[in-house]
């Protein structure tokens, strides 16, 4: 048996080394001219209008181009439209640059743009933006000059054309092989082209030689667009250097990052803001505002943000982002212990019921369960309240929340304001079916400020909404994530974009 | 023989059975195990040093140290605390589960193997179905659909096991129906229901019994894979799965969060393949396979 | 011997099919519209109807289940609601992942199982052969996802050898391989580790010894032989096991296998790929199953000669089968 013994040992040994040695070249012509990038989900297709998936609008960044680039601080810079001007309340006229490819080799002309607004203006999936474009209105005037129109006045205009689901998209070759199959081999005019999508595992983009844009530098042959669930799993991948970015990662393991070797972060504010919502329209629990002013004023927000999300998030001290348009503190004052127990005797007063135990409901994400624990157990010790939590699958949980059954009176939920505009931001706030509150003041202002074109005008009626919002109270405000990109030392050039859409076409190493 | 010697020779048999297990060292060590995990278990309002769920956040994420022997978790609470109330709850869903898979899996055992024909075919091709799909695929789609809760949990496991317990069952019962006393029993007149409880089911239970202390072992671990992936058991109940899945993601920096709570699964399941490996040796064995 | 491989084939058919209207049913009653969450929660009410149609979700349950079974009788099962893809064609992708992680750990699972018991059988109550005892009773004590996570803890963090996630590179096989196996080897060792001693007590064993045969020869000529047939058997199990969705496995080592498609399939109530899933499992399952037994009545040679005597070969099958029923998995 002993010969045995050693006969396995050696071809144990053999195949180790032979593996080690595998695993290490793979790493050394990885970092060159291939960049990786991790993220956290995958795509169900690349379609601009096919999905609602940040990671598909990152690639779709690689693969395709728009008629006007955001520049984030209001301005905007020609990309596909080299000039435009706005010609009525209703009309913007860009005029576009002329003799840019699609990656099959067909020519971009303005009837490429009026299909993908009209297309854009029907999907299910970008209807909160596109919705406001007239698609029937739009027209080409001429071979590179084209009119879009929206219904009304709508302020976001430049702001929704400059997001991925305004990526200019190839009429004649969707015509021809279909929806579907556009989602699975897209064609646009960016600087790279679609190379292959290994389900599960990696879409890979590369380079366009025959990029319109001869001024933008780009660095690399190859991007990797690789999908990592595993949060920590995407920061171990950084650490080790498999991979150059990754997107969304978690504030404990960007303070280990920061001090590892090699590696380096990018923290930045996003769109994003995380909140408890009351849904007082199909459900009475909660329809007395004392209740809901008592449970806001009983937590200390800023304790649970800290221990809960350390450096991933800021308390949010409004009802969108600080980084949009018109943003005001309006919650700083919320926490007061007292306040709160003199709430809750009002509520009691008009009917409450203290002895019952109360469900709230969320969608399993671990940080938001942890933040729900300290609420509850933050709201058994100031008011004696007892609460359950009820954890549901994503699928489930928002059916529930829009069929309007009431089902689900208090909830976490979660938005992001992707396209970088407070009416996106306010999109929950809105008054559509699936709206929780009633308050037609409230709607009316929210449509007047997203028809306002002046800037000073729009920031006011903004303030005035915020107002509005802290004294309904419908929902409690928990924090602004952050978003937190993190990078091998050696990567440059990449912006941080608030709404986790990133540019990664810019980037390069040094 | 006389009906007195007969209840003399059963009951020596039970005794020489009950002292092949008690000789059997490492059998017994599991038994102490186990009890030992059950008592602090049942006893953990009074002898845990904090509440369940009792947070501080100024001592988040701390080593274990005197005062928190086995570190506290990410909002500041007590993980030794915690293993100890989580311990009641895993224990209940695995015991409780078995005995949903013994109850709803034997019956469908036994009748099928009683009855035979048409009756055995239909239920053991039911059972093949149910075992082709892999147990924790099943009770994930079980959890998917009950929705999460301890309850749901304890269903879903339980579902999930019934048809091994069917298989066990079945096979007994087939080896004891063919025995000589049961015609004679049949000959006596004695209706069918009588003869399964009170002949066939006292004499089958041997390696049901060695199964079910497997089992629990067994629902223990599926309950807590099911929380480790995010259904099963709502926080803040410290199940020992659901501490497993909540401090994977400090795995790096703080991994205190995630050896204990596995430990306490290991010792718990370690007791009780202990102690099922104790029985069948003890009870019968032509089951030493 | 061939009647009865195609026998078991046919039933494989009503096995499916049982298979496919269990997990239908199963889907029914969960909750979650498939179409609500693909639409994405800001989009409206009629586009969520739109939606609906367009996946056939409005039909009947009894047409849908009807429609599903024939299109996956012409090896069409249906298309994936999240990716658009074919379901076949996505199964096909993740399939080389987990037959890999299953076929190493197997593999692994054999060399140490087998390993361990020849020390047990040869050097009884020694501590070698405690030793093992010990290393097997860990072995089903400890959660495979904890084991997972130790390991990561040991090698990818305190001495960073080894990669903690993916399954790219052989580097990224070792750990996940070695925590599904480690169980599937404790699991073997402690079944056969009875079988050998039981084989060993064998009074044919006794003739080999009295006849002058070396230690050795005995050992391995008689004893291993016999005692091999029921750990075949387990191995063949826990291959299928492995298979069926090393689930947890791979989410703990972010493997992008069939059981972690499952999971997020059901998760994001993409019914097409649960169905499908499930199917192939349930049939790769089955035929893993099938090939056990027939490989186990192959080298039986109790059953092997007895392949006339029919009833004796069922009874010994079955009782092989209860024990089986009793297993691990």
């Amino acid at each position: 048996m002993k010969k045995h013994f050693r006969k396995l040992a050696i071809i144990l040994s053999l195949a180790l080394s032979v593996c080690s040695l595998a695993g290490c070249g793979k790493k050394e012509d990885a970092q060159k001219d291939t960049l990786t990038v991790a993220f956290r989900n995958e795509p169900a297709n690349m379609d601009p209008t096919g999905s609602s998936s940040l990671t598909a609008f990152c690639i779709q960044f690689q693969n395709f181009d728009r008629l006007i680039i955001n520049n984030g601080d209001g301005t905007y810079s020609p990309s596909l439209a080299k000039e435009w001007e706005q010609i009525d309340p209703l009309t913007y006229r860009f005029h576009l640059q002329e003799g840019v490819k699609f990656h099959d080799g067909s020519e971009m002309t303005a009837d490429d743009v009026v299909y993908t607004i009209a297309r854009a203006e029907k999907s299910s999936f970008s209807s909160s933006f596109f919705g406001y474009f007239n698609g029937e209105a739009c027209k080409a005037v001429d071979k590179y000059t084209v009119d879009i129109s929206t219904y009304e006045p709508f302020a976001p205009f430049l702001t929704y054309l400059a997001s991925s689901r305004g990526s200019i998209v190839p009429k004649a070759y969707i015509e021809k092989v279909g929806d579907d199959e556009f989602g699975r081999n897209p064609i646009g005019t960016g600087a790279f082209k679609f190379d292959s999508w290994t389900s599960g595992d990696n879409i890979t983009m590369v380079k366009n030689d025959d990029y319109w844009n001869k001024d933008k530098k780009i660095a690399v042959n190859k991007i990797v667009n690789r999908f990592i669930t595993d949060t920590s799993a995407r920061a171990i991948e950084i650490e080790s250097g498999a991979v150059d970015i990754s997107l969304h990662v978690a504030g404990n393991d960007a303070a280990r990052l920061e001090t590892t070797k090699g590696v380096k972060t990018q923290i930045g504010p996003s769109y994003s803001t995380t909140y408890l919502r009351f849904d007082t329209v199909n459900n009475d629990t909660y329809a007395d505002i004392n209740i809901r002013k008592a449970l806001r004023a009983a937590i200390d927000m800023d304790s649970v943000v800290k221990t809960v999300w350390g450096n991933g998030g800021e308390t949010a001290k409004s009802y969108y982002s600080p980084v949009l348009l018109g943003w005001k503190d309006v919650c700083s004052n919320d926490y007061d212990e007292e306040a709160a127990k003199k709430y809750l005797e009002e509520a009691v007063a008009n009917g409450f019921d203290t002895s019952k135990t109360y469900t709230i409901y969320c969608s399993g994400d671990s940080l938001e369960t942890n933040a729900l624990q300290a609420f509850m157990n933050q709201w058994k010790n100031v008011l004696g309240l007892n609460f359950e939590m009820n954890i549901m699958d994503n699928a489930t949980l928002t059916s529930k929340i829009n069929s309007g059954t009431g089902e689900i009176p208090f909830f976490i939920s979660t938005t992001n304001a992707a396209a970088g505009d407070p009416d996106h931001g306010l999109f929950v706030y809105k008054g559509t079916a699936c709206t929780t509150h009633k308050d037609p003041a409230l709607f009316d202002l929210i449509s007047k400020a997203a028809a306002e074109f002046d800037t000073e005008k729009r920031v006011e009626l903004y303030g005035e909404i915020q107002e509005m919002l802290h004294e309904g109270c419908y929902t409690i405000p928990m924090v602004n994530t952050n978003a937190i990109y993190g990078l091998n030392e050696s990567v440059q050039g990449l912006e941080t974009h608030p709404g986790y859409v990133p540019d990664v076409t810019g980037v390069y190493f040094e | 023989m006389s009906e007195q010697v007969q209840l003399d020779k059963k009951k020596s048999m039970k005794e020489e059975k009950i002292r092949a297990f008690m000789k059997n060292k490492l059998a017994v060590a599991g038994a102490v195990l186990l009890l030992t995990m059950i008592v602090l278990a049942a006893l953990s309002p009074i002898i845990a040093p904090y509440g369940f769920d009792e947070q501080n956040y100024e001592i988040a994420r701390q080593t274990p140290s005197l005062q928190h022997l086995a570190g506290t978790d990410e909002l500041g609470r007590d993980i030794f605390s915690r293993i100890l109330y989580g311990g009641r709850v895993s224990l209940t869903i695995g015991i409780i589960s078995v005995g949903i898979g013994l109850i709803f899996g034997g019956s469908l055992g036994v009748i099928a193997a009683y009855y035979g024909g048409v009756t055995e075919t239909v239920i053991m091709r039911v059972i093949d179905v149910l075992m082709a799909i892999p147990s924790i695929i099943l009770s994930i789609s079980i959890c998917a659909a009950l929705g999460s809760g301890i309850v749901n949990t304890m269903i879903a496991v339980g579902i999930s096991s019934i048809p091994t317990y069917a298989r066990v069952f079945r096979s007994s019962v087939i080896s004891e129906k063919s025995k000589e006393y049961i015609e004679a029993a049949r000959a006596v007149g004695a209706g069918n229901a009588r003869i399964i409880l009170k002949h066939i089911l006292p004499n089958s239970i041997a390696p049901v019994i060695v199964q079910a202390s497997l089992g629990v072992a067994q629902a223990i671990t599926t309950a807590a894979s099911l929380s480790f992936i995010g259904l099963g058991i709502q926080p803040p109940n410290p199940e020992w799965g659901a501490l497993l899945s909540s401090g994977r993601q400090y795995i790096r920096d703080f991994p205190h969060m995630v050896v204990y709570p596995g430990i306490a699964i290991m010792l718990t399941v370690l007791a009780l393949n202990l102690i099922g490996d104790g029985l069948r040796d003890a009870l019968d064995p032509r089951l030493k396979r | 011997m061939y009647k009865y491989i195609l026998k078991r084939l046919i039933m494989l058919i009503p096995v499916l099919i049982g298979v496919s209207l269990v997990v239908f049913m199963m889907l029914e009653i969960t909750p979650g519209d498939p179409a609500r969450q693909l639409a994405g929660s800001d989009a409206s009410e009629e586009a969520v109807e739109q939606l609906r149609d367009e996946l056939g979700l409005n039909d009947p349950a009894a047409t849908r289940f009807v429609r599903y079974m024939w299109n996956a009788c012409h090896g069409d099962l249906g298309t994936s609601y999240t990716t658009k893809s074919p379901v076949v064609k996505e199964i096909i992708n993740r399939f080389p992942t987990t037959f890999t992680l299953a076929c190493l750990s197997t593999l692994i699972a054999g060399c140490t199982g087998i390993l361990l018991e020849i020390i047990s059988a040869t050097h009884q109550y020694s501590f070698l052969d405690r030793f093992a005892t010990l290393f097997a009773l860990l072995g089903v004590s400890m959660p495979v996802f904890w084991l997972g996570m130790m390991l990561i803890v040991f090698f990818s963090v305190k001495l960073a050898i080894l990669p903690s996630s993916g399954f790219s590179t052989p580097l990224h096989w070792i750990m996940p391989a070695v925590a599904v196996g480690y169980r599937a080897a404790a699991i073997i060792t402690r079944q056969t580790r009875s079988s050998m001693l039981e084989v060993i007590r064998q009074d044919y064993i006794r003739t080999a010894r009295a006849k002058g045969q070396s230690e050795k020869v005995v050992i391995y000529k008689h004893a291993l032989k016999n005692a091999l047939i029921p750990v075949i058997t387990v191995l063949g199990l826990q291959f299928g096991a492995g298979l069926g969705g090393a689930v947890v496995t791979e989410t703990v080592f972010s493997i992008s296998g069939l059981g972690k498609l499952m999971v997020d399939s059901i998760n994001a109530r993409n019914y097409p790929m649960v169905q499908g899933g499930v199917l192939v499992i349930a049939c790769v399952f089955t035929l893993v199953n099938l090939a056990v037994d027939v490989l186990y009545a192959y080298l039986d040679p109790r059953i092997k000669s007895q392949y006339g005597g029919r009833v004796k070969a069922k009874k010994l099958l079955k009782n092989k089968n209860e024990a089986k029923g009793g297993g691990e998995r």
